[in-house]
């Protein structure tokens, strides 16, 4: 193949994968020094009346209130409470928290918003597969992207290998950067 | 200032070039986690008995007597005041290690678990931070220097493409596709849902 198509490709591969590669290289940095960048504020604060079932367990009460609402998220069922007049439950996913407090006499949930902010969510996207409960269709889209960025990126990668190795490698750049290599390798499998 | 083309050609190269083995991981270790549920998650498990003259007493007898029988990985929880069977826990991304005190016995009692190979792999991808041992300091400066690169690469890349083929048609569509694609799907939970 010519030169000038394998940085065509390479470069067509990089630019796809571009911001996908700044917002897992941000948050890998978050991640390893274990920064908290959430926002923990309550933004919003409506209330709304619902029919649920109050004789469902803890679970799927909580659940129940989350699709009646039509709310997106996950229930961390160590965030649960019930009374014999309130059940309290949190939804949550990469870009929001919110906390709900059900008065079981009036059937009145209050909802209380706490968004994570912009740099929550970069991190977030990291661990971001499309797949939470009551996710949009756009959203569950993130899950191709997600697939074919791996995939774009690794021929990006093996291309850009490719180009340096036929075309502009030195010696001493081939045994520091295989070094390099064979060390990282070596310290995944200590760890 | 003018920017030497020369110089970003060459950090565009160091940054990737250095980070090769990491970035490799995490894209195999990835599309593992995508096709978590298709893979085996069986954890072989495997206990040894050693004698003890009496219950250990502090944190820093227990830090002796972990550093000599060979505990990998590192330090993940304990309760070591609790009266009855206090234990410690390590972990590393193979599998982990519980160590507990038999009250009544004089037996410290050492049970390691073995991840599966898929989970393995996935433990290596979630390994992060400075605490541990010298590999796992190691391990957390290289992670640091696979998420400069990745940015520093990315803009660098950005850089050369506009030196070298900035009208190519192409590169425009996926740049900008890219571009909306996130940038929307950003937004739109930041602000939108």
């Amino acid at each position: 193949m010519k030169k000038i198509l394998l940085i065509k490709l390479h470069l067509y591969a990089g630019l796809f994968t571009s911001f996908y590669l700044i917002a897992f290289g941000l948050s890998s940095i978050i991640l390893n020094h274990k920064i908290d960048v959430e926002n923990k504020d309550i933004s919003k604060t409506w209330s709304t009346k619902v029919e649920v079932n109050p004789e469902l367990e803890n679970v799927e009460l909580a659940e129940s209130l989350r699709d009646k609402l039509n709310i997106m998220g996950w229930v961390p069922h160590w965030n649960i409470q019930r009374d014999s007049a309130q059940f309290k439950c949190q939804l949550t996913h990469l870009a929001k928290t919110t906390d709900l407090t059900l008065d079981f006499n009036t059937g009145m949930v209050q909802l209380e918003e706490k968004p994570k902010g912009l740099i929550a969510v970069l991190n977030g996207l990291h661990f971001f597969n499309g797949n939470i409960p009551n996710a949009p269709f756009v959203l569950r889209t993130w899950a191709v992207y997600q697939w074919l960025t791996l995939l774009t990126l690794f021929t990006a990668l093996v291309l850009g290998l490719w180009l340096w190795l036929k075309y502009s490698r030195k010696t001493w750049e081939l045994y520091l950067f295989g070094g390099l290599f064979i060390f990282s390798c070596i310290l995944m499998v200590l760890i | 200032m003018k920017i030497k083309y020369k110089l970003i050609k060459k950090i565009h190269l160091y940054a990737g070039l250095s980070t090769t083995a990491l970035l490799i991981m995490f894209i195999l270790t990835s599309y593992i986690m995508i096709y978590h549920k298709s893979l085996s998650h069986e954890s072989t498990k495997e206990t040894q008995l050693f004698d003890v003259e009496r219950k250990l007493n502090s944190a820093e007898e227990w830090a002796q007597w972990i550093a000599e029988h060979d505990i990998n990985g590192r330090f993940d929880y304990a309760q070591i005041e609790k009266k009855e069977n206090p234990f410690q826990e390590y972990a590393h991304a193979g599998g982990s290690t519980r160590i507990t005190y038999l009250s009544g016995q004089n037996k410290m009692e050492v049970v390691k678990t073995y991840k599966s190979t898929s989970d393995a792999l996935e433990g290596i991808h979630r390994q992060r931070g400075f605490d541990g041992g010298p590999s796992y300091k190691l391990y957390a400066i290289l992670l640091d220097l696979l998420g400069t690169s990745l940015i520093l690469f990315t803009i660098t890349g950005i850089f050369m493409w506009m030196k070298l083929l900035k009208y190519d048609k192409w590169a425009w569509i996926v740049f900008v596709g890219g571009f909306l694609y996130f940038g929307f799907t950003l937004i739109y939970l930041t602000y939108i849902i």
